[in-house]
């Protein structure tokens, strides 16, 4: 099975490297990095150290769901059967990867899978809700029943790219993804994954909550 | 003779269109428009001035619009005009925005795979 992971970055100069050695050995050359236009050397260390990463860099900012889309499609000129999507700022274990490509093998009929995180124990309370309010927005309105929608660990077959393209630059990039699958009828599963929250979080805020939400609620209407 | 009277608010239309079509002239010498867009914005500018100084020869125009006073006129003028331009602009950007996006993508995967040509022919050489 080919399969390629997809890691947007932008400005992780400082955990670069870290992140780049969480990864087992037999990961790494499947790796696609699209630095989104950093302002720091992020892609410079990640190809100084690990020159076997395909490091895809965007001239100026674009946001997650551009570099993503930049990514998924370098992966399928790479003739990519499997799409593999995380974060690049340590919040997701690289050792999950494999849960992912187990799951492909034990179901050929799922087309996209979705990582869940164990919401509640420990995230903070304002992600919480917002989390939480997305997801049951998500489930009320598309019928598609995840416990996380907005985790950024999730893969899925390169066939249905066509059918799960987005058109989100930012963060509400997952959510249209959950969406184009709903409306798509694709079939899916979610995993379990383990989550580190960290200090230097810089994900979405509660005013992108907003923007998705608003977002969902027209792509309801129109989509 | 009739004396016209000037009153603050037309004083500052006039002004304010006046440093408009200075600021207009501005952008077209430094070529941020050609000259059918310094034609317009002055044609633009010229009207508020007319509608400053001479805002009675608009009254027929808020009689058939059942509107009580020429000033109400201009307001819903004005509100009407700023909404054409929010909608112009809001197309433009995300026309442009597409297209930025777009190019930098496409450049993106474009040096990727001459990076990847030149890895090529170096191992073949």
């Amino acid at each position: 099975m080919n399969y390629k992971i997809i890691v947007p970055i932008y400005n992780e100069s400082r955990f670069i490297k870290k992140f780049l050695e969480t990864f087992p050995e037999k990961h790494i050359k499947h790796l696609i990095l699209v630095d989104d236009g950093s302002s720091d050397d992020t892609a410079k260390i990640a190809k100084t150290d690990y020159p076997e990463v395909t490091i895809i860099r965007h001239k100026i900012n674009l946001g997650k769901g551009k570099s993503m889309e930049t990514g998924a499609l370098k992966a399928i000129k790479e003739n990519a059967d499997i799409l593999i999507f995380m974060d690049g700022d340590l919040q997701h274990k690289s050792t999950d990867i494999n849960r992912f490509l187990r799951a492909f093998s034990k179901y050929p009929d799922i087309d996209i899978l979705f990582g869940a995180r164990t919401i509640g124990r420990t995230m903070r309370l304002i992600p919480f809700v917002g989390n939480k309010s997305l997801t049951i927005g998500i489930n009320l309105l598309f019928h598609y029943l995840l416990n996380d929608t907005q985790c950024g660990f999730r893969a899925f077959r390169s066939k249905v790219f066509p059918k799960l393209r987005w058109k989100s630059n930012g963060y509400s990039v997952e959510t249209e993804m959950i969406i184009n699958a709903a409306k798509n009828r694709l079939q899916y599963k979610e995993i379990p994954i383990e989550t580190i929250y960290l200090d230097h979080y810089k994900g979405t805020s509660v005013f992108d909550g907003i923007i998705i939400l608003l977002k969902m609620l027209t792509w309801k209407l129109w989509k | 003779m009739e004396t016209m009277e000037i009153n603050g608010l037309q004083i500052a239309s006039i002004a304010f269109s006046i440093f408009m079509m200075y600021f207009a002239y501005v952008g077209y010498r430094r070529k941020h428009f050609e000259k059918w867009g310094l034609l317009l914005w002055n044609v633009v500018f010229i009207l508020v001035i007319i509608s400053a100084l001479l805002p009675t020869i608009f009254s027929p125009f808020a009689q058939v619009l059942k509107i009580a006073r020429v000033f109400d006129l201009f307001t819903v003028a004005g509100i009407f005009f700023l909404l054409v331009i929010t909608f112009l602009n809001f197309l433009q950007i995300h026309k442009l925005n597409g297209k930025l996006s777009h190019f930098i993508q496409k450049e993106a995967l474009k040096e990727d795979e001459k990076k990847h040509d030149q890895k090529d022919g170096g191992e073949i050489s």
